[in-house]
């Protein structure tokens, strides 16, 4: 863990213009750690920084620095230190940056660069969001297959990029087309003299740019890489996704699962910064939407008015025996839309999974029977009894069943199965366990 | 996806002993591919398939079958043949599959291992679940500092460690203690006679084999790293953290969060495969203690049971306003237990957190109250709808409040944030509602 003093220190050395006591003070320093110090710090000194980094170091350090704040940052220092910046950044975190700042600032930055960085910005800047093009990063090696290794190995080294997590050379045709792959391992075990067309690995799974990102996460889980060759239609090789930026886009989805499940419509920025006017817009139309749900709970209520004005005690475990209901359908749900998400069952299984859940619904159920019915007849006698005991066993069924089906349905009807909330299924199942409990307790106790 | 031949045809290869049909097929295809056409295999096919691979590509494979087929094909064949296989996994993969085989399997196979397996098997299952040493594997690319760039790259050769272990090479001081790192491209790109003191790169991010894994995720992705080396508590390297284990354990951790916040007890085995009773035993536990928690809600209503029974169509709103305080609990819960476990905020922000969330809460909670207000006086006249609107506003406020700050009162006493669960949040919900609901409307129609 970087130690905080360090931090401190660097913030002195900022603050008293020491610049060589600043640069000592950042040698085997992680640029991540520098970045996160530097982000609590005034836009003046961490210009100052930037300034006095290494031009490589900076422009790591400036890309792990949040977008809002890059861009605040690049508006206020002129010309010359966001044009070293931008030129040392990876081609995708520029992009990044380019799309987050105004139209004019735009225009501005873009004239910063070479003519080069400026083409594959804007090319880069054209696919669309949640595209694997839009992710990618374009700083790969590739040699034509057929090079010596050793004739490889002299033009790796000419191009090589910068970036950490490059593992794997690829091997192109001579129209530029993907043809195989050849780790750095390889590049190390294999004898100098062999052609890359032999030694290379023709097993290469690839996508393409104007896939859906999802695919991306999908295929280096399956297959189990570090990277991931990014191709054009024509099979062309343009870029590629690391397994960092996998983890980063699979936290992202993961999040946006858990918000849907607690009816939140997912917030994009971290919470911690988020104001209220975003999380309200966030959290109102469920809430609305369920009390348009919860209505019916009501309807059903004063359906069954009379049989609750003969026997009041039965209010008693309203809250209870709904409840039930509705929990024992959010962890069917949960349980049913994570699975759905990590590929673990597919929409075709709801036959083979709906024997299982009511084979387990009745035993939860017969299990949350005996405390309901004791505390029936204690508050209320053998018929109460009954009529809490056998409402608990048909409640906590409904509930799982609603809570099974919902994001089986959603699915069918190409819709997002996340959607089948915890609330959700408990309002839904309320109305059910309403229904199921003063009717019960009317044909029981025939009021 | 790529086309696989009827596994009728990969029997026929076999059984013939078309040796030259069967390398064909095999020669150019991902294992992962390979692992799903010899899925439908009988398990002597299947060994005997893996037995005409090469060694590695057999052993690669081999990891991508289901965990259940792997045990299965374990204990079927003659030992020595299983040991030869398994010996080839990476460590870790090893470790994972030997601690899920029977006990009498392991000790059969952990009798023929290699002297050096087996004590690496002993050390890793020697760590406690969840931590880093559990996931961690032993096979690592590490040098000695005082040797030149091109002896440092002969060593490695000659070690050749596996898998994605090879691409940072470590730097070790006389004491094995980790001073620095040398990705593999700088080694093999600079000038062999290069002392490896000048390639190094010093302030590398460490975990300690004890940690909690999940620090290993986080490392990972603040870092953006590949290979995370694993460290004692003096500095001596132990072994790495790869980023595709990093994948997988993040990928379980958020599928227990995701349960926790159902209230289930973690499920490990996938949803498609659990048993009824890991499920029963997994959900049953938080449903009891649930009930009990709604018999407070039951005795907030028998306390005011005669206000009830004067005006029973109060009975008509109960689960609209309870449902209402429940589901703004479970969004702010949902919000604040995701925000903590990816690190989106921290604990002593609480207090701004706090201030923020009561603003959310109350508008939330007016524009909830006007649009009840408008049902309360359809039902039951203005005294009815302002009872009604009022109340609306306080529980979901109250409900928020309680969805935020269990979480964090958890965390503070050092639980887990994910066990406020949305039924648990719920239920606290119910009870603050139940009492407000009547409590307001007792004082305000003078029952």
């Amino acid at each position: 863990m970087p130690d905080t003093g360090t931090g401190g220190r660097i913030a002195r050395a900022l603050e008293l213009r020491d610049r060589s006591a600043f640069r000592t003070l950042c040698e085997g320093v992680h640029p991540s750690d520098l970045a996160e110090w530097l982000s609590g710090t005034e836009d003046d000194a961490v210009l100052r920084a930037l300034d006095w980094l290494p031009a490589e170091a900076a422009a790591d350090v400036f890309s792990r620095l949040d977008l809002a704040r890059q861009a605040g940052l690049a508006a206020r220092a002129g010309a010359e230190l966001p044009a070293r910046l931008l030129a040392g950044m990876d081609a995708d975190d520029r992009t990044d940056l380019i799309q987050a700042v105004s139209e004019p600032e735009r225009a501005r930055l873009l004239a910063l660069l070479d003519a080069e960085d400026r083409a594959e910005t804007e090319r880069l800047a054209a696919y669309p969001e949640g595209s694997v093009g839009a992710e990618m990063s374009t700083e790969f090696a590739a040699v034509p297959q057929g090079l010596t290794i050793r004739e490889a190995l002299g033009q790796i080294r000419a191009q090589m990029p910068s970036r950490e997590g490059v593992y794997y050379v690829y091997a192109t045709d001579e129209r530029g087309r993907l043809a195989g792959f050849l780790s750095l391992r390889d590049l190390v075990m294999v004898p100098l003299n062999r052609r890359v067309s032999e030694a290379m690995h023709r097993d290469v799974v690839s996508v393409r740019a104007d896939d859906d990102l999802r695919l991306a996460v999908e295929k280096v889980k399956e297959y189990d890489l570090a990277v991931l060759p990014v191709v054009q239609a024509g099979g062309r090789l343009v870029g590629m996704i690391t397994i960092d930026d996998v983890l980063d886009v699979e936290q992202q989805v993961a999040t946006e699962d858990f918000h849907k499940l607690g009816s939140v419509i997912s917030v994009a920025q971290p919470l911690g910064a988020a104001p209220i006017r975003i999380l309200y817009r966030a959290r109102i139309p469920w809430l609305l939407a369920l009390v348009g749900v919860n209505i019916f709970s009501g309807a059903g209520i004063a359906y069954f008015e009379e049989t609750i004005q003969a026997m009041v005690v039965l209010v008693f475990f309203l809250p209870l025996l709904i409840d039930s209901g509705g929990n024992a359908g959010a962890q069917s749900a949960t349980l049913v839309v994570r699975a759905l998400a990590t590929g673990d069952i597919r929409p075709g299984d709801w036959r083979r999974l709906l024997l299982r859940e009511l084979a387990l619904a009745a035993a939860l159920g017969l299990a949350m029977t005996v405390p309901a019915a004791a505390l029936g007849a204690w508050r209320g006698g053998a018929v109460v009894a009954a009529v809490v005991g056998l409402t608990m066993f048909c409640v906590v069924l409904a509930g799982s069943l609603m809570g099974l089906c919902l994001p089986f349905l959603l699915t069918r009807l190409k819709l997002d199965p996340a959607t089948a909330s915890s609330p959700l299924v408990t309002s839904l199942t309320d109305i059910a366990g309403v229904l199921i409990f003063f009717g019960i307790a009317r044909r029981l106790t025939g009021l | 996806m790529e086309d696989i031949p009827a596994l009728g045809t990969i029997r026929d290869w076999l059984a013939r002993g078309d040796r030259a049909a069967f390398v064909a097929f095999s020669a150019d295809r991902h294992p992962e591919n390979l692992a799903a056409a010899f899925a439908g295999l009988g398990d002597d096919d299947l060994w005997a398939a893996l037995d005409a691979l090469d060694p590695d590509v057999a052993a690669d494979v081999f990891s991508r079958l289901d965990e259940p087929r792997q045990e299965e094909l374990a204990r079927t064949r003659n030992p020595e043949r299983v040991v030869d296989r398994v010996s080839r996994l990476d460590a870790d993969d090893r470790t994972d599959l030997m601690k899920r085989l029977d006990p009498e399997t392991r000790e059969r196979l952990i009798g023929r291992m290699r002297p050096e397996d087996r004590a690496e098997f002993e050390a890793l299952s020697a760590y406690p679940e969840h931590s880093v040493g559990s996931v961690m594997s032993t096979e690592v690319a590490a040098v000695p500092d005082r040797l030149t760039a091109g002896a440092a790259l002969n060593l490695i050769r000659l070690e050749a460690p596996r898998g994605e272990a090879i691409y940072q090479v470590f730097v070790l001081d006389s004491r094995s203690r980790l001073i620095g790192v040398v990705p593999l491209k700088d080694l093999l790109l600079a000038d062999p006679a290069r002392p490896i003191s000048e390639l190094l790169r010093k302030g590398v991010a460490t975990v300690r084999a004890t940690d909690d894994r999940e620090t290993a995720v986080e490392r990972v992705r603040e870092y953006d790293l590949a290979v995370l080396p694993v460290v004692d508590s003096r500095g001596v390297l132990l072994g790495i953290v790869t980023v595709d284990d990093v994948l997988d354990v993040q990928e379980e951790e958020n599928t227990e969060d995701f349960q926790k916040i159902a209230s289930i007890r973690s499920v490990t085995a996938g949803l498609g495969e659990a048993g009824l009773a890991t499920l029963f035993v997994a959900r049953l536990p938080w449903l009891l203690v649930l009930v009990l928690v709604n018999v407070f809600a039951g005795a907030g209503i028998a306390f005011y049971e005669r206000t009830i029974e004067r005006a029973v169509s109060l009975v008509f709103f109960l689960p609209l306003l309870i449902a209402a305080s429940g589901n703004a609990g479970a969004q702010s819960a949902t919000l604040m237990v995701r925000a903590l476990s990816t690190g989106d905020v921290e604990l002593r922000d609480w207090f701004r957190l706090l201030l923020r969330e009561s603003l959310t809460a109350s508008a939330l909670g007016l524009t909830m109250g006007a649009a009840v207000w408008g049902i309360g006086w359809w039902r039951g006249g203005p005294e009815v709808a302002a009872i009604v609107a009022l109340t609306m506003v306080c529980v979901v406020v109250t409900g928020s409040l309680i969805g935020m700050g269990l979480p964090v009162a958890l965390t503070r006493i050092r639980l887990d944030p994910a066990a406020a669960s949305v039924p648990l949040v719920t239920s606290f919900a119910d009870i603050s509602g139940i009492l407000i609901y009547f409590g307001l409307a007792t004082r305000m129609l003078g029952l």
